[in-house]
């Protein structure tokens, strides 16, 4: 796996991959929908600066102890929580933001990484497969 | 047959929507204790191979990321009973 040895390029590759992915919604909607295309865009700088600060918390954690770092990790995805909440409610009650384009944007991420996974499953998968005929 | 002017209906519809909301802010929890209890074992595996840091740390990034998902889907729901009531 690319940069698994380095999370902030790691974190980086991830972020221009959903950018990557995300730009067909954005350019569609932005063509149909100024309201989607506003809520897309808040959902996914939400869910980037919440990626960013979730990388920056973590590497804080492993320099802690066990427990400190269990507690500090707990504390921290709550606040997460409750700023995503905030997104969220800020996207529902603002005009010119679509909350269910926000919710999409906040979950395109999520759907990023899990599919990136897969890929690069198949992609070990298909290069042990060819090894072994060698 | 009990018969309930549309004040109490919309009352009780209310109700209901709010605490299904509060029901459903309860699936945040369980991220929240896995998360902990993933940064926990990430530090005991750091200290007995400190070498592994950067691989450590990237797994638990992203599987935390994907952990999180759950929570989100919660929040969405007890976001849409709570505004559109």
């Amino acid at each position: 796996m690319k940069y698994i040895d380095d999370p902030d390029k790691m974190q980086w590759m991830m972020i221009k991959r959903t950018v990557y992915l995300a730009l067909l919604p954005l350019v569609s909607s932005l063509v149909h929908d100024r309201q989607i295309f506003w809520g897309l865009a808040f959902g996914l700088l939400l869910s980037f600066l919440l990626f960013r600060l979730k990388l920056l918390n973590i590497k804080k954690a492993v320099d802690m102890s066990e427990g400190q770092a269990s507690t500090f990790i707990r504390n921290r995805y709550f606040l997460e929580y409750a700023l995503s909440f905030a997104g969220l409610a800020i996207a529902y009650n603002s005009p010119s933001l679509n909350v269910w384009a926000a919710a999409a944007g906040l979950f395109l991420l999520k759907v990023t990484v899990l599919g990136w996974m897969v890929i690069d499953l198949g992609h070990q998968a298909w290069k042990n497969k060819l090894d072994s005929y060698k | 047959m009990v018969e309930f002017s549309t004040e109490v209906v919309d009352t009780i519809v209310s109700a209901a929507a709010l605490l299904g909301a509060g029901f459903a802010m309860i699936a945040g929890i369980g991220p929240g204790v896995g998360q902990g209890y993933a940064a926990g074992k990430a530090v005991e595996s750091v200290a007995r191979d400190p070498e592994a840091r950067g691989n450590i740390i990237t797994t638990m990034l992203l599987g935390q990321a994907v952990a999180e998902s759950t929570g989100i889907y919660s929040l969405v729901i007890a976001i849409v009973l709570i505004f559109t009531i």
